[in-house]
């Protein structure tokens, strides 16, 4: 193994003597041509015994120098040329690989990229630095996405039997007083199971858990939704489309929270004779609802735990839910505030 | 009615054995993978309710042997990891139910309930309560002979109330056996205000007063009347 150093010195060296080996004739030619000429003459003047022939002897060898000179030159520059050109390329492509392979590395869906191998020290080093660099980074993020779940597995326990003592409670004889107390303790915990499902599921989402992914027709996947909504909450929600059916791949259950979410964020935010539309397209999905205050920050809506509005509605979640399980189909989303109208836009 | 209760959580073994133990239901408990094991093996029940993970060894092994010495137990898998796969796996080995913690209690009775309605009197499909008829298979109510129409939410709740007859049932409960995971989204559970209030009327309408007592808004408890039961 060499340093990178030792090895585009070597190379540069190979190569020089390479082309001065192969430019042997031309220095040849130039010595007998301009230095030795004069010392020909000379001596064939001598043994014919003439004599001597006017000698140019200092033109000669200023122009012989020149030539000679510009000999090297060449053959330095030429060597340089093709050392830069072809060599260093080669002698690159280890690095070049490794910068590629960096940046297409995501910390979220890649596995550590394998390096290839190189002969030169320095890179040989940066690939093994690299390569630690990158599993410890992965390990940190697996730990800290573990961590998320294990924790909200943990609490379901807790939160079971706080639940479960509610329950019993409920059963004494109670005054009107404490039972105002109790359904307050509903409210919250139930606000904390809420809370803890909805981190479980985005867990759920980034660790890959939902890989069964099925053809399913949008349409009538949104037409039981709804029914299911004007069932439960009395509220009609209209579906307009002018397709047949929408077929799409989809995780079903992940689908289904999509279309919940959505739907649910609008009923809450909307009164109760706003209007919720949900217009299908080909390749779109547009939920709308009135809007009744000012739009949203296009930016922060879907992060965590951003409430946008005073008024604390939900638990900070849904919207990040949504974003989470767009992403992981791949399907983009987008909001914004079209006519007065809160609208999020799907396209598949 | 011999019920045997698997979970390591202590407090929550204890609920569920306080709040079923008042109908002839006799509960026994099993703390660990040894003791849930040694009982299982030992001991006939006609239900167990079983958390996957138990200190010692995993729940579905307890499955297996359950499955093994007595098949025909009736068994509900209560787990708070909530997976898939185990939820999968459960069922084929065996397992009758799968209820995800955290759950309510009133939840859990009716499941138990039906299971236990599904194994010992296969062939009948009716519950009873006061002059109050459900047929479980086609979802009809029918109140002196008439029938009453019922939404699904409606018959939901009835039923719900009816299978937790004696207790109180709070409204997040109703709420989360109406909505399944959707309970979650919603900031209220006015909307089983809503349904209580058109079941009420419509039993009323029947000839079916009182049924359903609201405690403050915040619980509601099934009155069944005495006179008429048989």
């Amino acid at each position: 193994m060499k340093s990178l150093l030792n090895k585009s010195l070597s190379q540069f060296v190979v190569c020089i003597v390479a082309i001065l080996i192969l430019t042997i004739p031309l220095f040849y030619l130039l010595t007998k041509t301009y230095y030795a000429e004069e010392m020909r003459d000379v001596i064939r003047a001598m043994s014919l015994g003439k004599p001597l022939p006017p000698l140019d002897l200092e033109e000669d060898i200023m122009v012989g120098m020149t030539l000679q000179y510009v000999l090297i030159l060449v053959v330095l520059s030429l060597s340089l040329f093709l050392v830069m050109r072809f060599l260093t390329r080669r002698l690159w492509k280890p690095f070049d690989d490794t910068l590629q392979k960096i940046e297409q590395f995501n910390l979220e869906h890649s596995d550590v990229p394998c390096f290839m191998e190189s002969d030169i020290k320095e890179f040989a080093r940066l690939n093994r630095s690299l390569e630690k660099l990158m599993h410890k980074d992965k390990d940190t993020y697996n730990s800290q996405k573990e961590f998320t779940e294990n924790a909200s597995h943990e609490l379901q326990t807790p939160i079971a039997v706080i639940k479960s003592k509610l329950d019993l409670l409920m059963q004494e004889d109670l005054t009107q007083q404490q039972l105002e107390i109790i359904s307050q303790l509903y409210q919250t915990i139930m606000r904390m199971s809420r809370l803890n499902k909805s981190l479980l599921l985005l867990a759920k989402i980034e660790n890959s858990q939902f890989k069964s992914i099925e053809r399913l027709d949008l349409k009538s996947f949104i037409r039981n939704r709804l029914a299911v909504y004007s069932e439960l909450y009395h509220r009609k929600i209209e579906l307009f489309t002018d397709r047949a059916d929408v077929s799409i791949k989809a995780n079903s259950s992940l689908l289904e929270s999509l279309i919940d979410n959505l739907v649910v964020n609008a009923i809450r935010n909307t009164s109760p004779e706003g209007l919720i539309d949900i217009i299908l397209g080909p390749n779109t999905l547009i939920v709308e609802n009135n809007c009744e205050g000012e739009g949203l920050d296009k930016q922060k809506i879907f992060q965590r735990f951003n409430y946008s509005n005073e008024r604390k509605k939900g638990n900070g979640l849904g919207l990040a839910i949504v974003k989470a399980i767009c992403d992981y189909h791949g399907w983009i989303l987008t909001y914004e505030l079209r006519d007065g109208r809160h609208t999020f836009n799907i396209g598949f | 009615m011999k019920l045997l209760i698997i979970e390591d959580e202590k407090y929550l073994s204890d609920s569920i054995v306080n709040y079923l133990g008042h109908e002839d239901y006799l509960c026994e408990q099993a703390l660990t993978f040894c003791e849930a094991m040694m009982k299982v093996d030992l001991y006939k029940y006609d239900c167990i309710l079983l958390d996957l993970m138990l200190p010692g060894g995993s729940g579905l092994d307890v499955l297996r042997k359950i499955k093994e010495t007595s098949p025909e137990t009736g068994v509900i898998i209560v787990s708070a990891k909530d997976s898939l796969d185990d939820k999968v796996e459960g069922l084929k080995i065996g397992a009758d139910d799968y209820l995800a913690k955290p759950f309510h209690l009133p939840e859990l009775g009716m499941r138990i309930f039906a299971l236990i309605r599904r194994r010992n009197f296969e062939n009948n499909n009716l519950l009873k309560s006061g002059s109050i008829e459900i047929n479980l298979l086609n979802k009809t109510v029918v109140v002196n002979g008439v029938q009453v129409v019922l939404t699904k939410s409606e018959y939901e709740v009835l039923l719900f109330l009816i299978e937790n007859r004696k207790r109180v049932v709070s409204k997040s409960a109703l709420a989360e056996h109406l909505s399944g995971d959707m309970a979650d989204m919603m900031d209220d559970f006015n909307f089983v205000y809503a349904h209580i209030k058109n079941l009420k009327s419509k039993l009323s309408a029947a000839g079916v007063d009182n049924c359903i007592r609201t405690f403050y808004g915040t619980g509601y408890k099934w009155i069944e009347n005495e006179e008429s039961v048989e």
